[in-house]
């Protein structure tokens, strides 16, 4: 165990607001408030976030403004319909994420998907220089949208990846550092026995790797031994493990690992002990070189925001020290 | 008149007006004119009691309301999402939910075992509250009271069939965490996922029997003749079809044949119900079926693919359930025509095969949108079920 090299805690996803901030969005959108005050409340509780992750690997300020983790990308990347109606409604229809009583709006890809290469630099705050991303993974992208113009989820999923790509450095100037892919299309798939292995997944995710960036996937919900070797044989650095849905840790690769320890769909707050236990159950069952992260092991999305902050003061907690 | 062909029918809530939002006082001039605006074009007396000219209404008045004053004016705007629903032409109405807070949160306070958790996004600015489960839960005598007196005071006030709203087991236990019922899974010796669906198979099943039905029986015997349960979370996961149907049953047991128990659906994929849905004991279903398409012109082939074909599997399983279309969008501001609304109707009749089974609906409640909008919205919704019933040689 004592090879194990502890790299820090990170986010894993987008995070929940505070219940002023829903109050002033509301009230935005029945007109009773302004995108000023909406944008202002996102900035106050963007701050709450970010001041507890001292001793993080990366930084995020969980993304709040996005509506959903498709949002920015189906608004401002080419190749995407807009509907008629200019506000929210515009990019597609409402449509449940997986599991959950939370919806996004699913995408109409009806041309070439590329971008310019500043439009996602131009959606994330400035947190210095160690900032993380967390994007829909090449593979899930193409399974959430609706697509009119492929008709091909490797096609797509590499126009995809290379629009990533071309975002990188305007991502890295603005101090990012990590980019996080997250996927939780494979573990519902495998959870409804329609998983039906791409032989392009590997090569979709080193396509969106960028020099100086670490790169990551991330598989919430799924069975983490299970799913690992999609990536094993790709350009990412390191691959998250969802500890809490597994049921067995154990696992065998040469990625660095970011371990899923914290609950994203629970109230309870892990303590250091428990934190500390998974993490030793982890070392001691798994085969890999040794550099691991720690996080939630989904976004705290689906948590209520003081009980996001609290997950995250615990991960804070967490030095290393076993 | 009520309508046996192409019944139409709010799914419940409606925006609540500014001057229902807040309940101190005074408010300003617009939130006032609001009020006797619409007030004036609904046709609600008592909008004086709100306004007057001698400045004596509810939102005059300054500092903090008596508890009696603040259920006075929850009561005006009550009678205001009545006379709109009347207004625009509806068959059914309830009260818009106008004295509720939202579809979680006021069932769980009258829920023993729930405690507030927090806010949570649901999409765009929709938001929903959870709570944590901390033991076996079961209905308050205050609930059962609450939802019979709610459904007295509008049952008194409109001479349309009143369709009183419950949210469901399934959903409610969905919104919930559930750390009760997980730890003592987990104090059997489960873990990880097989902790977590044993956890909510146990808490759906006791919202069924320790809330809904206690509510949905005492609804019955006040008077109801159609009781709506809310299940939007329905097909949040698809292994869990049969667990939902079984709940539902669990709801409505006992309920008395010509009471019609409905079931409110939406934003999921309905086929991934089936087959278990065929079991499901309730009469009709409300589904939304217009979100997928454009409000300008219908195409049949805008309609979601999941829904048509779970419009296609209510026929191949022979249900005789009615199903309640949606035809109005709640999640935009464009106007829907009352021949688009006619068309999607006709199309779902046609694909039911039996346009004597179809109710006419939103695709939810309306409470996303401004009054002004969602009152078009309910009669354009209206004209255009009158238009799908000419086809048919009714008026």
């Amino acid at each position: 165990m004592s090879d194990h090299k502890f790299l820090g805690a990170m986010l894993s996803g987008l995070a929940s607001r505070s219940n002023a901030t829903a109050r002033v969005h509301r009230a935005f959108r029945d007109g009773y408030a302004t995108e000023s005050d909406f944008k202002s409340a996102i900035g106050d509780d963007e701050k709450e976030i970010v001041a507890r992750q001292d001793g993080f690997a990366y930084l995020s300020a969980g993304q709040l403004d996005w509506l959903d983790i498709l949002r920015p990308i189906a608004r401002s990347f080419r190749g995407f319909a807009s509907r008629r109606s200019a506000g929210e409604d515009s990019v597609g229809p409402v449509t449940r994420w997986f599991r959950t009583n939370t919806f996004y709006r699913k995408p109409l890809v009806n041309g070439r998907i590329d971008c310019e290469g500043g439009e996602l630099s131009d959606v994330v705050p400035a947190l210095g220089s160690n900032s993380v991303i967390f994007l829909p993974s090449p593979y899930s992208f193409s399974r959430l949208v609706e697509d009119r113009f492929y008709n091909d989820g490797r096609e797509l999923a590499k126009d995809y990846a290379g629009a990533i790509a071309k975002s990188a450095p305007r991502l890295y100037e603005k101090g990012y550092r990590c980019v996080l892919l997250v996927d939780h299309t494979v573990g519902y798939e495998r959870s409804r026995g329609c998983f039906d292995a791409p032989e392009w997944y590997a090569e979709s995710i080193s396509a969106v790797k960028h020099d100086g960036m670490v790169l990551g996937v991330s598989f919430p919900l799924a069975e983490a031994a299970a799913v690992l070797p999609l990536v094993e044989q790709s350009r990412a650095d390191f691959v998250g493990v969802d500890a809490i849905f597994s049921n067995s840790v154990a696992v065998e690769t040469k990625k660095d690992v970011m371990l899923g320890v914290v609950d994203g769909a629970s109230t309870g707050i892990e303590s250091i002990g428990t934190i500390g236990s998974t993490v030793r159950e982890f070392l001691s069952g798994s085969d890999f070189p040794g550099r691991y992260y720690i996080g939630p092991n989904d976004r705290l999305y689906d948590v209520p925001f003081e009980t996001a902050l609290r997950k995250i003061e615990g991960l804070a907690a967490f030095k290393g020290a076993l | 008149m009520m309508h046996d062909l192409f019944t139409t029918q709010e799914i419940g809530s409606l925006q609540r007006p500014i001057w229902r939002q807040k309940l101190s006082g005074p408010h300003d001039r617009a939130s006032v004119a609001s009020a006797l605006l619409w007030g004036e074009r609904l046709g609600v007396d008592e909008r004086a009691e709100l306004a007057n000219g001698m400045g004596s209404g509810l939102l005059q008045k300054g500092g903090e309301l008596t508890q009696a004053e603040k259920g006075r004016i929850i009561d005006i705007s009550t009678l205001y999402a009545i006379r709109m629903q009347e207004l625009a032409g509806l068959d059914r109405v309830f009260n818009g939910e106008q004295p509720r807070t939202e579809m979680y949160d006021f069932m769980a306070r009258f829920v023993d075992g729930i405690e507030p958790a927090g806010t949570l996004n649901a999409f765009d600015a929709n938001y929903f509250r959870k709570g944590t489960v901390r033991s076996g839960v079961s209905i308050t005598a205050a609930g059962k009271a609450f939802f019979v007196d709610e459904f007295d005071f509008v049952r008194k006030h409109t001479r349309r069939v009143p369709k009183p709203c419950l949210t469901g087991p399934y959903t409610m236990a969905d919104w919930s965490y559930l750390e009760y019922y997980r730890t003592a899974r987990e104090a059997g010796g489960e873990k990880g996922g097989a902790a977590i669906s044993g956890a909510r198979r146990d808490a759906v099943l006791d919202f069924a029997a320790n809330v809904l039905n206690p509510a949905v029986t005492a609804l019955a015997k006040a008077g109801a003749q159609v009781i709506q349960i809310d299940e939007p979370a329905a097909a949040t996961n698809e292994n869990e079809s049969l667990l939902f149907v079984e709940a539902i049953n669990a709801s409505f047991k006992s309920i008395p044949a010509g009471i019609e128990k409905a079931v409110h659906l939406c934003y999921s994929n309905y086929a991934s119900l089936f087959p278990a849905l065929a079991d499901c004991i309730a009469d009709s279903y409300l589904i939304e079926f217009t979100n997928h398409a454009s409000p300008e012109n219908f195409k049949p082939e805008e309609v979601d693919r999941g829904t048509f074909k779970a419009l296609q599997l209510f026929r191949e399983y022979k249900m005789k359930a009615k199903i309640g279309v949606g035809v109005i969008d709640i999640h935009s501001d464009l106007i829907e025509t009352p021949q688009v609304v006619r068309d999607r109707i006709l199309y779902a009749a046609k694909v039911l095969g039996d346009p004597g089974r179809v109710q006419v609906n939103p695709d939810c409640g309306l409470r996303t949108r401004r009054w002004n909008v969602a009152f078009a919205k309910l009669c354009s919704m209206a004209e255009g079920a009158a238009l799908a019933r000419a086809e048919f040689g009714e008026g």
